[in-house]
């Protein structure tokens, strides 16, 4: 189990957005995605979802060729927990979560599909939402339904694309908190994050992306007051948290 | 352990309450079914030639005078037929190109192909010599499905896209518009008035042969939509989550046009523009299902056909022995439908 990056290069038409990026991770660990707006997190992970066609010498998913994959196979191997998704037709939680089984499942949903979908809203604490209408949940509420879909669909590569953007403390942690318990050996979790702080406090490891190339990789060793600088070009104070992860302290913009 | 049961009651609820949901949906296809059922009934023993009830009913069974067996046999029960193939075609197309446009204003007829199929006839009819009716339905289905290929291939230069597709099939609706009403102008009166009544829509024009035909486009593209109806729902969530689920987006986006394309173009050559039945269908299902688009397309279907149906005998009877062709009906009834869809449910959001 690991997912091996080497040398990808994804461009929208002239303009190049991820240059040359080169990653190892390993089965088991929670990985933040770091960097300013614009810096390619995104599109790094849709790279990966198949969502974009980037070019790459490799990219392996526990020794496989993603590219050589069929979509729905990918995707049985790889999921992505969007920002927020919109739909012009009202759906129920239950009923969205569900369409995570889509690429495990026949031309329809089996009742083995429904009950790992009721298991999961379980787990998650969703089940009082289950026949809700997706469009009518706060923000919070969205984002772990979503969040509950990407686990039904039980993949190798979670990706997450800033899953506490506009979410109030309580939520970001339970989402985290949820993220980190469904973690473990044979799964990987990438995660696009705004908040270092919180990406310290969950996260095993640390990437940094500036205009679409790595910085740098690593453990809460990499967050430091030069890396936050040369990346988020803010002056920032590093200490550290009770459980060892950084904690950053922007003062001011340099 | 306490907690172990509790959590497994708590699933096993969730479950009940989504099979007892479900449930309910197939309860309310059954009464769709039943309600079709007697409408079909009634629609074959009412009309505009002065039979009675027991006339029909002994007609239909063969052993009434020879006219009411024509009456009922020959004009009656295929008219039916045509009712409901063409209902349910229309909005099982329709559901389909709502998925496709992501937009909740989609029917058949939003890519221009009635339009076209207009054009078609138009063109048959002022250009084309014998003025036959097979002449006309080849040139209005020739001229539909035109359109139809025309539009893919002006949409893969940027993409097909909802928003390419609705821009250029607006585009290409007028530039057929435009030809229609050049052809008008060049046509003499006999010409005018058969192209006017033309886009009336009427079921009377198709026979068994015509119905025969249907019937083999209708049933293995409804297969085709059915089984891949959970894909097309995903096509709502949005092209990105669609793709990383798994969803092959663009294969379904030109499958699907096609596919709607075809039955749409099959439908109206045969019987003329029929409006608002694609476009109310599809709502009207979602209105009984409660949520799950999957459902959508077989739900539908019924609908469509119940609307058609219903529209058409009332056209039939409403000022006998006067016969209204039914498009100017379900354009009367489609259009406060609709709108008391629209104004009912606050749902729907756009883009």
């Amino acid at each position: 189990m690991g997912l091996k990056i080497k040398e990808l290069n994804f461009a929208y038409g002239k303009h190049p957005v991820l240059d040359n990026i080169s990653l190892e991770i390993s089965g088991g660990e929670v990985v933040a995605l770091l960097g300013p707006n614009g810096s390619g997190k995104t599109t790094l992970l849709e790279s990966l979802a198949g969502i974009l066609t980037p070019e790459a010498e490799k990219l392996q998913l526990a020794g496989e060729s993603l590219q050589a994959l069929e979509r729905a196979e990918r995707a049985r191997q790889v999921a992505l927990v969007p920002q927020k998704e919109r739909r012009p037709f009202e759906t129920t939680v239950f009923d969205f979560v569900l369409d995570g089984r889509r690429p495990l499942s026949g031309w329809r949903p089996s009742a083995g599909d429904r009950e790992k979908t009721a298991r999961t809203l379980g787990e998650l604490q969703l089940t009082d939402l289950a026949g809700r209408l997706y469009h009518e949940l706060s923000g919070g509420q969205q984002q772990k339904v979503l969040l509950a879909r990407a686990l039904v669909q039980k993949p190798d590569l979670l990706l997450l694309d800033e899953p506490t953007a506009n979410l109030d403390l309580k939520h970001q942690m339970e989402v985290m908190e949820t993220v980190r318990a469904r973690s473990g050996k044979d799964r990987i979790v990438l995660a696009a994050m705004h908040e270092l702080t919180l990406a310290g406090r969950y996260c095993d490891k640390f990437i940094l992306l500036n205009n679409g190339a790595v910085h740098s990789v690593g453990g809460p060793e990499v967050i430091t007051p030069d890396s936050v600088a040369a990346v988020y070009g803010v002056e920032a104070e590093v200490t550290e948290q009770p459980d060892g992860g950084p904690r950053v302290e922007p003062t001011r913009p340099l | 352990m306490k907690t172990e049961t509790a959590k497994a009651e708590a699933v096993q609820q969730c479950l009940d309450h989504y099979e007892q949901n479900s449930r309910g949906r197939v309860v309310w296809l059954f009464v769709c079914c039943i309600l079709l059922l007697l409408l079909v009934v009634l629609a074959l023993l009412v009309g505009a030639s002065g039979l009675t009830p027991g006339q029909a009913l002994a007609g239909l069974a063969g052993n009434g005078s020879a006219t009411a067996v024509t009456i009922v046999r020959q004009i009656r029960l295929p008219r039916v037929l045509v009712a409901l193939l063409a209902g349910g075609g229309l909005a099982v197309a329709g559901s389909v190109m709502q998925c496709i446009l992501k937009n909740p204003l989609g029917s058949p007829f939003t890519l221009g192909v009635a339009q076209a199929a207009a054009f078609g006839s138009a063109f048959s009819i002022v250009m084309l010599p014998g003025n036959e009716f097979y002449t006309l339905t080849t040139a209005a289905f020739t001229s539909a499905l035109l359109a139809a290929l025309l539009l893919l291939g002006l949409v893969r230069y940027r993409g097909i896209t909802p928003a390419t597709m609705i821009l250029t099939g607006v585009a290409l609706g007028s530039l057929f518009t435009a030809g229609t009403t050049a052809l008008q102008y060049f046509a003499d009166d006999v010409e005018l008035a058969a192209i006017v009544f033309w886009t009336f829509g009427d079921l009377s024009r198709a026979t068994w042969t015509e119905i025969a035909i249907m019937v083999l486009t209708f049933f293995p593209l409804l297969g085709y939509f059915l089984y891949h109806s959970w894909d097309y729902s995903l096509l709502g969530a949005g092209e990105n989550s669609a793709l990383s689920l798994g969803v092959p987006v663009e294969r379904l986006r030109v499958g699907g046009l096609l596919a709607a394309a075809l039955l749409t173009s099959v439908i109206i050559s045969f019987v003329g523009v029929i409006g608002f039945v694609g476009l109310v269908a599809p709502h009207i299902s979602r209105l009984l299902l409660g949520t799950g688009e999957r459902g959508v397309f077989l739900f539908s279907v019924p609908v469509g056909a119940l609307l058609l149906l219903a529209a058409d005998t009332a056209a039939r009877t409403l000022f006998a022995p006067i016969v209204l062709p039914v498009g100017i009906l379900t354009s009367f009834l489609g259009a406060p439908l609709f709108l008391y869809l629209v104004l009912r449910r606050r749902g729907y959001r756009w883009g």
